[in-house]
């Protein structure tokens, strides 16, 4: 019996294949908008998620990996870069790697080995235990031919790979997925946009963005991974495996009716639960008393404390009561009424001088 | 505001006064010394204290007020003050430590009961002014007028005039914003935010050139490195391939040196048995050559081995030596006994020549070595030896002639030694005194010497005999002497004493006598036997050693010789006999030799050689030879296979050291153009940085370059809305100001103008000048009119007191008497304290 069980179960695992799909690693892209040392430690933790992915892949039976362009962030990329590559797909050899390049990467030199697949500038078509892999390389001189030469057959099933903008129309690195539809497409794996995201081409097929694995700014923010595919029973099924080291999140917080940093601050944290190995930049929109000006600097401050990277961004609308001091006789109310009747400054400067003025006024700090 | 009255504990030069200030002009008249400023001090000390002063104050200093109003006579340094406020009635009560203020006491009442609602600075309090600007109101003295007002105469005025009361200190404000802004930018090119971080730009826009510039010089270096790695490619699979061939022409080289090796060492064994005309002996002719060789090297030395050389000239000696005839056996057994008969002679002449004379025998050869005495005076000798032996006997007849008598020995005898004695013992005890021990023994030696003496002497007396002789008996006696004499001369001529007695030295001389004579025959019988024997001997010695003699032998020893010749007869036969054995052997060596040549003789004939050796070593080297032959073939063979070779490969051996060289230096290339690469790589890596920084300081120093324009905006609205303040403030006092002085001078000039610090400037002849350039006079009248004009806009119609310290000493008459009738009617809404010392100035 026992021996039957493992029979059944190791054709049912035989019967299984599994094929990560990821794109827009961009190895030894830079990270903006973070202090250098934290620049720095997110470049390494790319590389480092993507030998995770790979490693993930190994202890879960995944046969292959599809990477739908923009492995590199440059066109012509470090030499430690492509090394790192090369090395990790020379040290997995059970596992394939299928990969176009995209937009970011450039021929350059190749390696040949055999669990490395490469696509051209026609498509090329490589078979995994029954699947059709097939992709091509977009550029301006196929740009407009290539949904005609795709030829797939009806009985297989079929992953194309792809590296553009999904749009309507034509163009260098368009995608037009109304042009794919009928083409015996069950999965097309997607690079180019960071973000996950799925759109239906046909009844049969389903086109798929798998975002990049992890976020390198606060232009990419959310959860990050890659995608998961089942092919099982002559169908192909995949789920979003969010897999990035940390999450870059941008949360705006209103701060309307608050007058000091600490509100602003138990604001923040009454909408967000954050996370010490996360990365976020909290910005202040509503409007604001021009007195607490540099307002932003306490928050940061005080949250800086909760989690591994904090940015404060003040969008507030400075507030100034200016009928508060219309019959204000003392020095403040001539202060402000001369401030108000000047031309040469805008509004927001306006009240960022009035926030100066009364803090000195007050003999509180100025900065 | 009023005051009522103060008291003056001590105070200066004040002690235990009273004032009453009654009415609202209170005019104090006195000379000088009588305290009248010190008076006016008093009042303002209780109002705002006395300063603290340093005990090193600079002498150029004003003198301070507390060391100044320190009280002469000593006593508490102080009093109280009652003041009339809100229609409250006030005492200030104030106690002042020496120099420092920590030992001041401060105590206010209100209606008699203490309080605090004035807290510390009574004198703010009250007129909201501090104690400087107290004194620019309130107070004009003669010696110094100001007229100049105080922030705090501002803040009060603004006070009054805007109805506002916020504590606001515009000068510290505008300090706070010049502060700030002068960290973003500072007059002077200084460390200040601005300036950094535009040096900070333009080191990132320097590092952003150059990381751009290292990053466009990369794709050339990359392709280099490409071009490079594929010429290293090249180089190396040309290498490979010239390596291959070369291996494989070595591989032929080394397969055609075996073979020539292998065909060098047949020729070597084929030349070998050409020389045995074309066949090597066989294994059992060159034993059978071997052994034959051997055999008659053996049979020579057999022949060879007859009598030695040294046993032929042995043999002939031995027949030069028995050339006249071999003794026989008999001959030498009869030898043998003569010499041991000499032997026999020789031992016996030996033990008789051993027979020495006796020691009696010496001893009587000694008495008698002059001779024997003859027989006629021995014969003489026995006869007087008779008579005189009568004699003797005649006189012991004659009862000897001896008479006994006792008679004392004389004392004379005994008296050198009692001397003597005596002497010891003086001398004994002289010597005592010298020395006691000495002169003690020598004096106990006398003594006892003394006694010897006496004992000896009384001893004798009893024992002594003395004898005495006859006539008769001295005949005899002289006969007996004279023989005796000749008796002793003869004695005595042999050397005989006759101490005993010379009877018996006779009887002893004639014993000796008879014994040497005795002895002398015996001597004589000895050597006549000896004589006898040395002939035999030397008799028989003679002929022996002739006889050896003929054969050669010359020993001393005849023992020896005969044993020589025993030895010689018997190595004689030996030799003859072995000299006939050897004689045989050689004649059967002969016959063996001849038949063992024949073997060899027929070997050389065959082979042209018979020597073994030389046979020998040409089969070793021949199989030698055709072994290496063999088995270099094989090895040929098995490399041929091993190597694969079929046919020498086409070309010659190339010379790959250029092109390891080349190789070599397009590697060094390589991991030089790696090593920049990488290094470009990662200044390129920082590019990104560079920018994100660059991007950071930019956005920095436009935060910065606004903050500063809105700071220096700010600093310049502040005080913009200060000038409208004050220009809000110093028109009524200036109104207030022209008013009073209007009423007093009308020589002040046209366009009086006052600054916003209440500076009076007016125009005279065309220019602008300041208040110093009045008369003291009028200057004190515009100081009056000043704190007048102050005091009117400050404190309307709760206007304090005006103390005036003889301010007017300097004023003419008509002005004076302007002056006395604006304070009197000024009297009437305020109170005025006047002080002055000259009567010429009394107001009232």
């Amino acid at each position: 019996m026992y021996l039957i069980l493992c029979y059944i179960n190791n054709t049912i695992r035989r019967s299984v294949l599994k094929i990560i799909h990821t794109a827009d690693i961009h190895l030894g892209s830079k990270i903006g908008g973070f202090p250098k040392e934290i620049s720095e430690e997110r470049r390494e933790e790319v590389r480092n998620s993507f030998k995770r992915m790979v490693v993930f892949a190994e202890q879960n039976d995944v046969s292959a990996i599809i990477i739908s362009g923009d492995l590199f962030d440059s066109d012509r990329p470090f030499r430690k870069d492509k090394d790192f590559f090369y090395s990790v797909v020379k040290s997995h050899p059970s596992i394939t790697f299928f990969y176009l390049r995209g937009n970011h990467d450039e021929a350059g030199e190749e390696l040949n080995f055999d669990n490395l697949k490469l696509f051209g500038s026609e498509w090329n078509s490589y078979t995994l235990n029954g699947v059709t892999i097939t992709g091509v390389e977009l550029s301006s001189e196929n740009s407009t031919s290539y949904y005609s030469t795709l030829n797939l057959d009806k009985s297989n099933l079929n992953i194309v790979m792809l590296h553009g903008a999904v749009a309507d129309g034509e163009g260098a690195g368009i995608i037009n997925l109304s042009r794919l539809k009928d083409k015996n497409i069950d999965y097309l794996a997607l690079g180019h946009y960071h973000t996950f995201t799925e759109n239906k081409i046909d009844g049969r097929g389903i086109a798929v963005y798998s975002g990049c694995l992890e976020g390198r700014g606060f232009d990419e923010t959310g959860d990050k991974g890659f995608v998961l595919l089942t092919v099982e029973s002559d169908k192909i099924s995949h789920e979003f495996i969010p897999f990035s080291e940390r999450k870059i999140v941008w949360d705006k917080v209103s701060v309307t009716g608050l007058s000091d940093a600490y509100s602003i601050y138990s604001r923040a944290k009454e909408i967000r639960k954050f996370s010490l190995s996360d990365i976020y930049r909290v910005e202040l929109i509503g409007e604001l008393d021009a007195g607490l000006d540099g307002v932003s600097a306490d928050v940061k401050k005080y949250l800086s404390d909760d989690v591994k990277f904090i940015d404060v961004k003040d969008s507030t609308k400075k507030k100034i009561d200016v009928k508060k001091y219309e019959n204000d006789t003392s020095i403040i109310g001539e202060f402000v009424r001369e401030v108000y009747k000047s031309i040469d400054y805008s509004e927001e400067d306006k009240a960022r001088i009035i926030a100066y003025g009364l803090k000195a006024l007050s003999n509180v700090e100025v900065e | 505001m009023k005051l009522i009255s103060c008291y003056v504990e001590n105070f200066g030069c004040i002690s235990k006064k009273d004032y009453l200030f009654d009415g609202n002009l209170t005019s104090i008249n006195e000379e000088n010394g009588f305290g009248k400023s010190t008076l006016a001090s008093f009042i303002k000390a209780m109002f705002y204290g006395l300063d603290a002063y340093r005990s090193n104050y600079s002498k150029e200093e004003k003198l301070p007020e507390r060391l100044h109003y320190y009280p002469f006579n000593g006593g508490s340094f102080g009093g109280n003050l009652t003041f009339e406020f809100n229609e409250k009635t006030y005492k200030i009560e104030r106690f002042f430590g020496e120099k420092s203020d920590t030992l001041d006491t401060l105590r206010v009442y209100v209606n008699g009961e203490e309080t605090f609602e004035f807290g510390e600075d009574v004198g703010k309090a009250v007129f909201g002014v501090d104690k400087e600007s107290f004194e620019r109101i309130a107070f004009i003295g003669s010696d110094e007028i100001t007229i100049k007002s105080t922030s705090s105469i501002n803040l009060k005025l603004n006070e009054f005039l805007q109805g506002t009361q916020d504590d606001v200190s515009l000068d510290v404000a505008l300090s706070k914003l010049d502060a700030t802004a002068k960290e973003y930018k500072k007059s002077r090119q200084s460390r200040d935010k601005i300036t950094l971080e535009q040096e900070k730009i333009s080191e990132l826009t320097a590092k952003i050139v150059n990381a751009r510039a290292v990053k466009s010089a990369l794709g050339e270096k990359l392709s280099s490195l490409n071009e490079l790695k594929n010429a290293i490619s090249s180089i190396s699979n040309e290498i490979e391939a010239a390596q291959k061939t070369n291996e494989q022409i070595t591989a032929y080289e080394h397969y055609e040196e075996l073979l020539s090796i292998a065909s060098a060492s047949n020729e070597k064994a084929q030349e070998v048995c050409k020389k045995y005309n074309g066949k090597l002996p066989l294994e059992e002719e060159i034993t059978a050559l071997s052994n034959a060789i051997i055999k008659e090297r053996e049979l020579t030395v057999s022949l060879s081995s007859g009598l030695s050389d040294g046993e032929k000239i042995e043999l002939e000696n031995l027949q030069k030596t028995f050339a006249g005839g071999v003794p026989t056996e008999e001959q030498l057994v009869a030898v043998e006994n003569k010499v041991n008969e000499l032997s026999s002679l020789q031992a016996t002449k030996s033990l008789v020549e051993s027979e020495k004379p006796s020691d009696a025998m010496l001893k009587l050869s000694a008495k008698f070595s002059s001779g024997l005495p003859k027989p006629e005076v021995v014969n003489s000798a026995d006869g007087k030896v008779e008579e005189y032996k009568k004699l003797k006997a005649e006189v012991e007849s004659t009862g000897g002639g001896v008479i006994y008598t006792n008679k004392k020995p004389p004392l004379s005898h005994y008296l050198p030694f009692a001397i003597i004695c005596a002497l010891i013992l003086i001398v004994g005890i002289a010597l005592i005194f010298v020395n006691a021990v000495i002169g003690a023994i020598v004096t106990a030696v006398g003594f006892l010497s003394i006694l010897v003496v006496a004992f000896i002497y009384l001893n004798a007396k009893t024992s002594g005999a003395y004898y005495g002789k006859t006539q008769a008996y001295n005949a005899s006696c002289e006969r007996a002497s004279i023989i005796e004499s000749e008796l002793r001369n003869l004695l005595n001529s042999f050397g005989y004493t006759t101490s005993d007695g010379v009877l018996l030295a006779y009887s002893t001389f004639k014993r000796d006598l008879s014994d040497y004579i005795a002895l002398l025959k015996i001597e004589r019988e000895r050597v006549e036997k000896l004589s006898k024997l040395t002939a035999s001997i030397n008799s028989l010695n003679d002929a022996l050693i002739n006889y050896f003699n003929g054969f050669n032998i010359n020993q001393n020893n005849l023992l020896g010789s005969i044993a020589s010749l025993k030895s010689k007869v018997s190595s004689f036969n030996l030799l003859n006999a072995k000299l006939e054995g050897v004689k045989a052997k050689k004649q059967r060596l002969n016959a063996e030799i001849s038949a063992v040549r024949e073997t060899i003789s027929a070997f050389d004939k065959k082979y042209g050689t018979a020597d073994v050796n030389a046979v020998l070593a040409d089969v070793n080297a021949y199989k030698t030879e055709l072994k290496n032959a063999c088995e270099l073939d094989e090895r040929a063979k098995a490399y041929k296979a091993e190597k694969k070779i079929t046919v020498r490969p086409s070309g010659a051996i190339t010379d790959i050291s250029n092109l390891n060289s080349t190789l070599i230096k397009m590697q060094e290339d390589y991991a030089l153009l790696s090593s920049q690469i990488e290094a470009d790589e990662y200044a390129v890596e920082r590019l990104d940085g560079y920018v994100s920084d660059k991007a950071v300081a930019e956005e920095n120093l436009a935060r910065y370059k606004k903050n500063y324009q809105l700071l220096t905006a700010t600093i310049a609205f502040l005080q913009k809305a200060e000038q409208n303040l004050k220009d809000r403030y110093v028109k009524p006092v200036k109104d207030e100001f022209l008013k009073y002085s209007a009423l007093i001078e009308q020589t002040l000039g046209e366009k009086v103008t006052m600054t916003k610090n209440f500076e009076i400037t007016f125009e005279r002849n065309g220019k602008e000048r300041s208040e110093k350039h009045l008369s003291a006079g009028i200057k004190s009248i515009c100081a009056l009119c000043f704190r007048l004009a102050l005091i009117k806009n400050m404190y309307r119609d709760k206007a304090p007191f005006l103390i005036l310290d003889d301010p007017f000493v300097f004023l003419d008459e008509p002005h004076f008497e302007k002056v006395k009738s604006v304070i009197a009617e000024l009297s009437k809404e305020m109170q005025i304290i006047y002080f002055t010392c000259h009567d010429s100035r009394k107001i009232k």
